[in-house]
C-alpha cells in the first residue's frame, strides 16, 4: 500500500509537468489550430538556463527559476514574432506552419547538441530537504514541490482565464478567432499573451524536469507525452489537458513500477493509438474534423 | 573513383527512400516524423531473412520492404480512420518510429537488441543500386503522373470536395502511406547490406528529418525536385565534413526560411522534363532573335 | 401520370446537443424536377444538404435517393449513387488549373487499376487524352474554355461558381445539389446563372435540388419549393403558391425582393 501511494505521488508529480506542458500546447492549439512542435525545445532551453544559472553563475535557486522562465518566454515570443505570425498573416496552410514549427525545433535542439554535447548534465544544487514523510511513505521533496507548483500555476492560469479581461478575450478567441477579431479583440495582443503564457508553462516544466531527471538537448522529446496527454484530455481543451497530464503521469509510473520501465514509453504510444481509435476527441475536446 | 561510386550508391539509396516520401508528403500532404521506422523494419527483416532464413539477397530485401509496407498499413489504419488533422498523423508516426527503436533495442533474439546486428554480408553494389533506383523511379513516376497522383493532390488541396466527387480518401491515403513504407523499407534494407551492420539507432529521428528535408526543399507536386534534393543531400555530407556535422541545424533553419518565403519548395510544381523544354524554347527564341537582329543590321 | 420521387426526405430531425437544426422535415423531389429549398438564414438548409451528402447523420428519420438510404454512407459512396454537389463557400481546387478541376471530376473514381498506373500501361495515356477532351467539352459548354490554363483560385467569383457547377456535372450525376449558387452575385450575374441552370436542366434532364435566398432566382427557376424556417417545414408547393402564403411572407419579413411579385 505504501509503495502504491509513493508511486501515485511520484506519478502525480511527473503528471503535473505533463499537465503544464499539455496546457501550453492546448492554449495555442485552441486559438490558432496549431500544434507548436517547437514546444519541447523551449522547455529544454529553460532547463539549460537553470543549469547555467546554478552551475556556472552560482545564483540562488529562485533566480535560476526566474532565469528558466524568462529565457523560455523570450524564445517563445521570438518564434511567434519572427516565424509564426508572419505566416499566419500570409495565410499559410496548416502544413506549412507545422513544418516551420518543426524547423524551429530541429534548429534549436541540434544547435544545442553541437554546442554543448548530447550528454546529460545535472544541476549542482542540493535541496535543503531531500524527502518528506507523509504517513508511511517517504516522498521526494522535489516531487512534492513540482506537483504543488504545477497545481498552483494551473490554478492561477484558470483564475486568469476565467476572471480577468485578458483571460476572457483569450477564451473568446479560442471559441471563434474571427468573430473575436471582429468584436475588437486585437489578435496580435492575444497571440503575444498566449505565447508568453505558453512559454511560462514550458519554463516551469523545464525547471522541474531538469531537477527530477537531468538536463540534455534532446529532453524536449518529453513534449510528445504532453501531446498524448492533450489528446487524452481532448486537443484544445484546457481542463482536459490538465486531467490528461495527471492521468498519463500516474498511469505511466504505475506501469513503470509494476510492469516494466523499459516499455513505459511504448505504453504511452499504445494509449495514444487506443484513444485515437475509440475516442478521437478525447475526454473534453472540440471536434477535430472539418466542417462542410 | 571508388569515392564517387560510394557517393552515387548512397545517393541512389536516398532517392529510393525519398521517392516514397514524395508520394506521401509532397503529393499527399501527410507529414510523417517516423519514416525512419520503416527503414529500420525493412533493414532488420531483410537481414534476418537472409542470415537466418538463407533467402537470397534481393528476395530478402524485397520481403523486408513488404514487411515494412505491412507495418505502414497497420499503423495507418487507426491513425487515418477518423480523419483527424495532420498534427495527429505526424505525432503518431513519431511514436511509431520511437516504438520501433525501443522494441529493436530490447529484442535480443535474432537481432541482438542494442548490441546490433553485425556480419551482414556486403551484397549491395553500385550496379544493384542503380538498377533498383531506376526501377523504383519508373514505378513511382508513372503512379504520380496517373490520375492517382492527381487525386492525391486534390485530396491535399480540398479534401471535403475531393471525397464528394467520388474519391475514397482512406484508400488513397493508405496507398500513399504503404508506398512510402515500401520504398523506405527497401532503401533501408539495401543500405544494411552495404554497411554490414544494423543498430536500433541507425535510422533515428535524424534520418526522418533527412528524408523530410529532401521533400520540403525539393518541393510539392514534383518528383524531380525531391530527387535532385535527395542526390545533393546525400552527397554533401560526404563531400563536406563540416556539412555533415551542421546539416541538421541548417535543415531546421531552412525549413523555417522556405516556409516563410517559398512554401511550395524550391522546385515545387515543376519537373525537370518541363523545365528543360522551357529552357530549350527560350534558347531557340533568343537564337532566332539574335540571327534576325544580325540580318537586319547587316 | 405521377413520376416517382427520386429524392425522399422522411421525417428528418438533426440535433446537435441541445440545438435542433432540423425538426421532422419531410419533402420529396420528382424525376427531372428543379426543386428549391429556401428559407431565412439559420433555417437549417445547409444542414439538410450536409445530411444528404454524408457529412452529418440525422438523429432521426431517413433520406433516400432512388429508394436507397444515404444514412451511414461515406461521401464518396454517396457520390457513386449519383449525387453531386456544390458548396456555399466554393470548394474548388485553388492551385489547380480550370481544366484540371474539371478533370478531377472525371477521374475521381479511378478509371484504371493501380497496377496499370504503376506500369504506365497504354490505357493510362489513352484515358488521359479522353479525359482532357471531355473536360474541354465541359469548359466549352460553360464558356470557360479560354480560361482553361488559369489557376482556379484566380478566377472572378462568378466564374468560380460556374466552374464548380461544371466540375459537379463532370461526375455524371443523376441528382445535382447546389448550395446557394447565387451567393455573392449581382443582378446581372444572377440572370446569367438562371439561364445557365435552365440550360443545364434542359440539356442533362438533371434532377436538381437548390438552396437559395434570392427569391427572384428561385421563383423564375424552380418547379417546386419547400420553405424551411427554424428547422421546420413551413410550406411546400409551386413558387406562386408559396409566395402568397402569409406565414412565408412573415418569415421573410424585411426581404424587399419579394415585393416584386405581389
Amino acid at each position: 500500500m505504501a509503495i502504491f501511494l509513493q508511486q501515485a505521488i511520484t506519478g502525480m508529480s511527473i503528471g503535473g509537468i505533463y499537465a503544464l506542458l499539455a496546457v501550453g500546447y492546448a492554449l495555442i492549439y485552441s486559438i490558432f489550430d496549431f500544434t507548436n512542435f517547437a514546444f519541447g525545445a523551449m522547455m529544454m532551453m529553460g532547463s539549460f538556463a537553470c543549469l547555467f544559472a546554478v552551475n556556472s553563475f552560482g545564483l540562488p535557486i529562485w533566480a535560476a527559476f526566474a532565469a528558466a522562465v524568462l529565457i523560455t518566454i523570450i524564445i517563445s515570443l521570438a518564434t511567434e514574432l519572427v516565424a509564426y505570425r508572419p505566416m499566419r498573416t500570409k495565410g499559410s496552410s496548416r502544413l506549412t506552419l507545422m513544418i516551420a514549427a518543426m524547423g524551429v525545433d530541429i534548429f534549436i535542439v541540434n544547435l544545442m547538441t553541437l554546442i554543448f554535447g548530447g550528454n546529460i548534465k545535472q544541476v549542482n544544487y542540493a535541496w535543503p530537504i531531500r524527502t518528506i514523510a507523509i504517513g508511511p511513505v517517504n516522498v521526494g521533496f522535489v516531487d512534492i514541490l513540482a506537483l504543488v507548483s504545477c497545481l498552483v500555476i494551473l490554478a492561477f492560469l484558470w483564475l486568469f482565464l476565467d476572471k480577468t479581461i485578458y483571460g476572457v478575450a483569450i477564451r473568446a478567441s479560442a471559441l471563434d478567432t474571427n468573430t473575436a477579431g471582429l468584436m475588437g479583440i486585437n489578435t496580435n495582443t492575444i497571440s503575444f499573451l498566449v505565447f508568453a503564457i505558453s512559454g511560462l508553462c514550458a519554463g516551469i516544466a523545464g525547471f522541474f524536469f531538469g531537477f527530477k531527471y537531468a538536463v540534455y538537448p534532446a529532453m524536449g522529446g518529453i513534449s510528445t507525452k504532453a501531446f498524448i496527454a492533450s489528446v487524452i484530455g481532448g486537443l484544445g481543451s484546457l481542463p482536459g489537458a490538465v486531467i490528461g497530464g495527471l492521468l498519463l503521469g500516474v498511469l505511466e509510473t504505475m506501469i513503470s513500477g509494476y510492469v516494466s520501465s523499459t516499455y513505459r514509453d511504448l505504453f504511452s504510444y499504445a494509449v495514444l493509438i487506443i484513444v485515437l481509435l475509440l475516442m478521437p476527441n478525447g475526454l473534453f475536446g472540440k471536434n477535430s474534423r472539418e466542417k462542410s | 573513383m571508388k569515392y564517387t561510386a560510394t557517393v552515387l550508391l548512397l545517393a541512389g539509396i536516398n532517392m529510393i527512400a525519398v521517392s516514397g516520401c514524395t508520394v506521401l508528403t509532397g503529393y499527399g500532404g501527410m507529414f510523417s516524423l517516423g519514416q525512419a521506422g520503416f527503414m529500420s523494419i525493412g533493414a532488420y527483416f531483410a537481414a534476418c531473412f537472409h542470415i537466418y532464413g538463407h533467402i537470397p539477397f534481393l528476395l530478402a530485401v524485397l520481403l523486408g520492404a513488404l514487411v515494412s509496407t505491412a507495418a505502414a498499413v497497420l499503423i495507418g489504419f487507426p491513425v487515418l480512420k477518423n480523419k483527424l488533422t495532420g498534427d495527429y498523423f505526424a505525432v503518431c508516426m513519431l511514436g511509431f518510429g520511437e516504438a520501433v527503436r525501443l522494441i529493436s533495442a530490447n529484442f535480443k533474439p535474432y537481432i541482438k537488441g542494442a548490441m546490433g546486428l553485425t556480419g551482414i554480408p556486403r551484397k549491395t553494389t553500385l550496379t544493384v543500386v542503380v538498377v533498383c533506383t531506376l526501377v523504383v523511379l519508373f514505378l513511382i513516376r508513372n503512379y504520380l503522373k496517373s490520375h492517382y497522383g492527381k487525386n492525391l493532390i486534390a485530396i491535399r488541396q480540398q479534401e471535403v470536395a475531393a471525397e464528394m466527387m467520388g474519391m475514397n480518401i482512406m484508400s488513397n491515403k493508405m496507398w500513399a502511406l504503404a508506398i512510402s513504407g515500401f520504398t523506405c523499407g527497401f532503401a533501408g534494407a539495401l543500405y544494411a547490406f552495404y554497411a554490414t551492420t544494423m543498430y536500433p539507432t541507425t535510422y533515428g529521428s535524424a534520418k526522418s528529418t533527412d528524408l523530410n528535408a529532401a521533400v520540403v526543399f525539393g518541393g510539392v507536386n514534383s518528383l524531380s525536385g525531391p530527387m535532385m534534393a535527395a542526390i545533393i543531400l546525400a552527397a554533401m555530407p560526404e563531400v563536406l565534413r563540416a556539412f555533415a556535422m551542421w546539416r541538421l541545424v541548417i535543415y531546421g533553419l531552412l525549413f523555417v526560411v522556405i516556409m516563410l518565403f517559398r512554401p511550395e519548395g524550391l522546385f515545387g510544381n515543376k519537373e525537370i522534363a518541363g523545365e528543360l523544354k522551357r529552357l530549350w524554347r527560350w534558347i531557340k527564341r533568343v537564337w532566332a532573335w539574335r540571327t534576325t537582329g544580325r540580318k537586319e543590321a547587316g | 401520370m405521377e413520376t416517382k420521387p427520386v429524392i425522399e426526405v422522411r421525417n428528418v430531425t438533426i440535433q446537435f446537443g441541445s440545438l435542433k437544426a432540423n425538426s421532422d422535415v419531410s419533402f420529396s423531389v420528382r424525376q427531372g424536377e428543379l426543386f428549391g429549398l429556401i428559407g431565412p438564414n439559420g433555417a437549417g438548409k445547409t444542414t439538410m444538404f450536409n445530411a444528404m451528402t454524408g457529412s452529418v447523420t440525422p438523429t432521426q428519420g431517413d433520406i433516400l435517393f432512388d429508394g436507397k438510404s444515404v444514412l451511414k454512407k461515406r461521401a464518396d459512396e454517396i457520390c457513386k449513387m449519383g449525387i453531386s454537389r456544390t458548396y456555399q463557400n466554393i470548394r474548388l481546387f485553388p492551385q489547380m488549373t480550370v481544366e484540371e478541376n474539371v478533370e478531377i471530376g472525371l477521374h475521381a473514381v479511378p478509371q484504371y487499376s493501380r497496377l496499370a498506373a504503376f506500369l504506365g500501361l497504354p490505357v493510362v495515356k489513352r484515358t488521359e487524352r479522353e479525359t482532357k477532351q471531355r473536360a474541354r467539352e465541359f469548359l466549352n459548354r460553360f464558356g470557360l474554355l479560354d480560361k482553361q490554363d488559369m489557376k482556379a483560385g484566380s478566377l472572378p467569383y462568378a466564374m468560380q461558381r460556374k466552374l464548380e457547377i461544371a466540375r459537379a456535372l463532370a461526375t455524371s450525376p443523376k441528382f445535382l445539389l447546389l448550395d446557394e449558387p447565387a451567393a455573392g452575385m449581382n443582378n446581372d450575374e444572377c440572370n446569367e446563372l438562371v439561364a445557365l441552370l435552365q440550360q443545364v436542366h434542359q440539356d442533362f434532364h438533371m434532377t436538381t435540388l437548390l438552396i437559395e435566398h434570392h427569391m427572384d432566382l428561385v421563383a423564375s427557376l424552380c418547379d417546386k419549393l419547400c420553405v424551411l424556417n427554424l428547422g421546420k417545414v413551413l410550406r411546400q408547393g409551386t413558387p406562386s403558391q408559396v409566395q402568397k402564403d402569409p406565414e412565408v411572407i412573415q418569415a421573410y419579413l424585411g426581404d424587399r425582393r419579394r415585393k416584386r411579385y405581389e
